[in-house]
């Protein structure tokens, strides 16, 4: 049994293999499929400050090797998260990591307020990326002011350890890492989705409702992967590597480019086990090539 | 638990052009499934096709541990499976959603199914007419080939009416108008029925023809329940009828969904709270059955 275990900048996670934000609702979905404790942490589905009903539908679209997304963030918002989900996630063991989203930078401080000492949270994750949303989202993501200026903020109100999300939808993507590295973040998870489109050609018009959405699953793994591989060689802080990761090979990948630790999106959709199947996969992967842990392959890709 | 199914094949054939049937023998799916859910089924065994496919059950059988499946050819993922050889394993995610509801008496339903929404309203048929109701069926769809079930919904004793758009067998046009003549029908003739003993009886003459009156008609037909699957506009129209003729609907949902168990939020519909205002549901873990009172139609 190789160790799993991972010290992400004082982020303590069982194993290296995360649920996605946004692919995992709050976790109860797969907890009917496997104990959700086994994942090395819930990134859950993006909080807003109040309640979101998010886009008309269809918000997906079916591509080569991939889906589009446009979601738009909906969910209960922070204080159901607060009240509801998040006592039943730690009453299961989860790890939990709070997605936080804005429309203005005060949303983001005033959710940081008030998840800060909400008891069992592990950290929070600032998506400044999300391509769903007309207001904010990955607004704050693509310029590096902007991003730093809301990671200084979130970092005001929060002692947990703080994980910006960045956004792939840039033309350097280590220019806004070190932005926000700069500010405080002491972790970068990263990409969110690629901002694409499908067009229906019998009906002549967009596939989704909102026209664009969000490119994920194993299409964009390339991408991401270059990404993380560039951004490792940026900054100082360890990464969560994603994008299109489906089996212990993809997040193994990951890991020799820079990544402390992976998380797992758009394959739990396909295969429900996804998580748990990577963990073992990986372990078994570890102990075959005489690796004593996981932390002893990141960055191998890098030397 | 729920669990991923690997069932067999055990057939796989073409009932039109583009319009295929499947038989799947998945003992333990077979034995909990329910009229109305549905199964996600994966296309791919490496990555593309990406997401599976949902299909509502046109075919329950515990005693044999089959599922049966309706399917039209309508891109990579259908096509792929048109390919498919009987013996191979399939990946089936499921049963998956809440289903239809009945009472265990006896009563007169209605049934409306569009195009491949037919499929879910056959085993509902089965357990309807178990329960001991009379059950009134009416099918839609583009044309007379892609029409499916007619002889499986006889043969349980289902009254039948049809309908195509291209008019190649049964009603020419949209199902929903021969389904508003029958309600339209139903009711008049109780109306005209009570006016007519209420005449005899001396208390005077027939009233003015009112929605409020095709309600209280409705009740007298003995028809407590309407069921319907099918694309969302033809749902639109039943919703409409549902609440003009006071027979409640349970509408099955057909949406684009990536995860089929609740987490993606891909699959979202409007549904009225009690207290007037607006949740986002999902049709594949709080549906795909929603009450027509309860849908709250955009635009």
């Amino acid at each position: 049994m190789a160790d799993l275990h991972v010290n992400l900048a004082g982020l303590q996670l069982s194993n290296p293999v995360l649920a996605a934000s946004g692919c995992f609702g709050f976790g109860r979905e797969y907890n009917e499929f496997y104990p959700i404790r086994q994942a090395g942490g819930i990134m859950v589905k993006g909080l807003t400050l109040e309640p979101c009903a998010g886009n008309p539908t269809p918000r997906i679209a079916e591509t080569p090797a991939g889906m589009l997304n446009s979601i738009g963030l909906q969910n209960p918002g922070v204080d159901a998260f607060l009240s509801n989900e998040l006592p039943w996630l730690l009453s299961q063991e989860a790890a939990v990591i709070a997605n936080i989203n804005g429309h203005a930078l005060e949303d983001f401080e005033e959710i940081a307020r008030r998840l800060q000492g909400a008891p069992g949270l592990k950290a929070i994750e600032v998506n400044i990326s999300c391509p769903n949303v007309s207001h904010g989202g990955m607004f704050f993501g693509t310029d590096p002011a902007m991003a730093s200026e809301v990671t200084r903020r979130v970092r005001k109100h929060t002692s947990l350890p703080l994980i910006i999300k960045l956004s792939p939808n840039v033309t350097d993507i280590t220019e806004i890492a070190r932005a926000v590295v700069s500010e405080g973040a002491d972790i970068l998870s990263l990409i969110n989705t690629l901002l694409g489109m499908a067009i229906d050609v019998k009906t002549r018009k967009p596939l989704l409702a909102r026209k664009v959405g969000g490119l994920s699953g194993p299409a964009v793994k390339p991408v991401a992967l270059r990404m993380v591989w560039q951004t490792a060689q940026a900054v100082d802080v360890p990464i969560i590597g994603m994008g299109g990761i489906s089996s212990a090979q993809d997040a193994l990948e990951f890991l020799m480019a820079g990544a402390s630790a992976v998380a797992v999106g758009c394959a739990s959709f396909v295969d429900p086990l996804a998580i748990p199947r990577i963990i073992g996969d990986l372990n078994a992967w570890l102990d075959r090539e005489g690796f004593a842990g996981v932390r002893d392959v990141v960055g191998l890709a890098l030397r | 638990m729920k669990a991923i199914h690997q069932a067999s094949l055990l057939k796989n054939r073409a009932l039109a052009p583009q319009l295929y049937e499947m038989e799947l023998l998945a003992p333990q799916m077979a034995s909990v499934s329910k009229p109305g859910q549905f199964v996600m089924v994966r296309i791919g065994e490496n990555q593309d096709p990406l997401l599976r496919r949902p299909f509502g059950l046109a075919g329950i059988d515990p005693e044999s541990g089959r599922i049966r499946l309706v399917y039209q050819v309508v891109g990579r993922g259908t096509d792929q499976m048109s390919h498919w050889r009987t013996g191979r394993t399939v990946d089936v995610l499921g049963p998956l959603g809440n289903g239809f509801t009945w009472t265990e008496d006896p009563g007169r339903v209605i049934l409306a199914g569009g195009g491949l929404g037919i499929a879910p309203l056959l085993p509902l048929a089965q357990a309807l007419r178990s329960a001991g109701k009379e059950v009134t069926v009416f099918l839609g769809s583009r044309t007379e080939s892609l029409l499916f079930g007619i002889p499986e919904f006889s043969e349980l004793g289902c009254e039948l009416q049809l309908a195509t758009e291209d008019g190649s067998q049964g009603f020419k046009g949209f199902l929903t108008t021969p389904l508003e003549h029958f309600l339209c029908a139903q009711a008049l003739d109780a109306v005209f029925l009570k006016a007519k003993e209420a005449s005899e009886a001396g208390a005077g003459h027939a009233h003015v023809h009112t929605h409020a009156m095709l309600r209280e008609g409705m009740k007298e037909t003995g028809f407590h329940q309407l069921y319907a699957c099918g694309p969302s506009p033809f749902l639109k129209v039943i919703g409409n009828l549902s609440s003009r003729y006071g027979l409640p609907a349970q509408l099955s949902f057909e949406e684009r969904m990536a995860c089929g168990v609740g987490a993606c939020m891909g699959c979202a519909i409007q549904i009225k709270n009690p207290d007037g205002t607006l949740k986002t549901s999902r049709v594949c873990s709080d549906g795909p059955v929603f009450t027509g009172e309860e849908v709250h139609w955009n635009g």
